[in-house]
């Protein structure tokens, strides 16, 4: 029970308001070569409206569309929103998050982590 | 109709998915994006706005054309995932994808713009003649 408990107040910590509606971003995620790489779908985000931290081995993807509309335009059909993207992932520990690299590139952010050394597969010669 | 109770409970897993999705719950089940390149339709006094949101598209592969009236848009989003990696998630839909829209209205077919910029294809379609608001003096005798 008090594990549970833990595990919600730690939700609560990474969880903001927002005024706005929010999105969760689709990402593909998959590692090579020691490398753990993040690809986020931020459609219509500029880099200025971009924000990406690690704080305490949570990764944050925290973004705001801007679609650059005239005044005169009025929506007449939708299957997406406008707004706030908000995303965040527990880092496994085996990770630098020193060394963490962020691009973004025609709507999707690439962030690559790499393996931190200790955590890397050693082959042990034998004498 | 054939609504068994497999896909009854199939699309309320959709549903809770989509709406986990748009309101952001916290680490439960997130949907896969099933709609390649969704679209906005705007409309000014002198043009339609179509915005299709696709996130990494390769922009040399965009063919966008006018068929009777709708606007036809032909792209690729290649997946960024090379071969032989440890696969963790893949939500992203990635591949080749056609989108045919319906204009609100006739517009003038030598008249349409495509840009892409931050993974957004913007498409303006300037409107017909006949289709943009006029100003119709009533004279009252």
């Amino acid at each position: 029970m008090d594990a549970v408990k833990k595990k919600e107040a730690e939700k609560t910590e990474v969880e903001r308001t927002v005024d706005k509606p929010h999105f969760s971003p689709f990402v593909e995620i998959f590692e090579k070569d020691n490398v753990l790489r993040l690809a986020a779908e931020l459609p219509g985000v500029p880099k200025e409206n971009l924000e990406v931290t690690v704080d305490k081995g949570i990764l944050s993807i925290r973004g705001e569309s801007a679609l650059g509309l005239p005044d005169s335009a009025k929506q007449v059909y939708g299957e997406f929103g406008e707004g706030v993207f908000y995303r965040a992932f527990t880092l496994p520990e085996e990770y630098n998050s020193e060394r963490i690299e962020a691009r973004l590139d025609n709507g999707v952010l690439v962030v690559e982590i790499p393996k931190a050394e200790r955590a890397k597969r050693k082959k042990i010669s034998i004498q | 109709m054939n609504l068994n109770l497999f896909s009854m409970f199939r699309d309320l897993a959709d549903l809770k998915n989509e709406m986990n999705r748009v309101f952001g719950s916290f680490g439960s089940g997130w949907a896969r994006s099933e709609v390649k390149a969704p679209v906005n339709v705007y409309e000014s006094p002198e043009e339609y706005i179509v915005l299709m949101e696709a996130p990494g598209a390769d922009k040399s592969k965009f063919d966008v054309s006018l068929k009777s009236g709708n606007l036809v848009v032909k792209g690729e989003i290649p997946s960024l995932m090379p071969e032989k990696a440890d696969l963790h998630r893949s939500e992203r839909a990635c591949g080749e994808f056609v989108r045919s829209i319906e204009l609100p209205g006739k517009v003038d077919g030598s008249k349409v713009e495509a840009s892409f910029r931050n993974g957004l294809l913007e498409i303006r379609a300037v409107k017909a003649e006949e289709e943009k608001p006029k100003q119709v003096v009533v004279k009252v005798g």
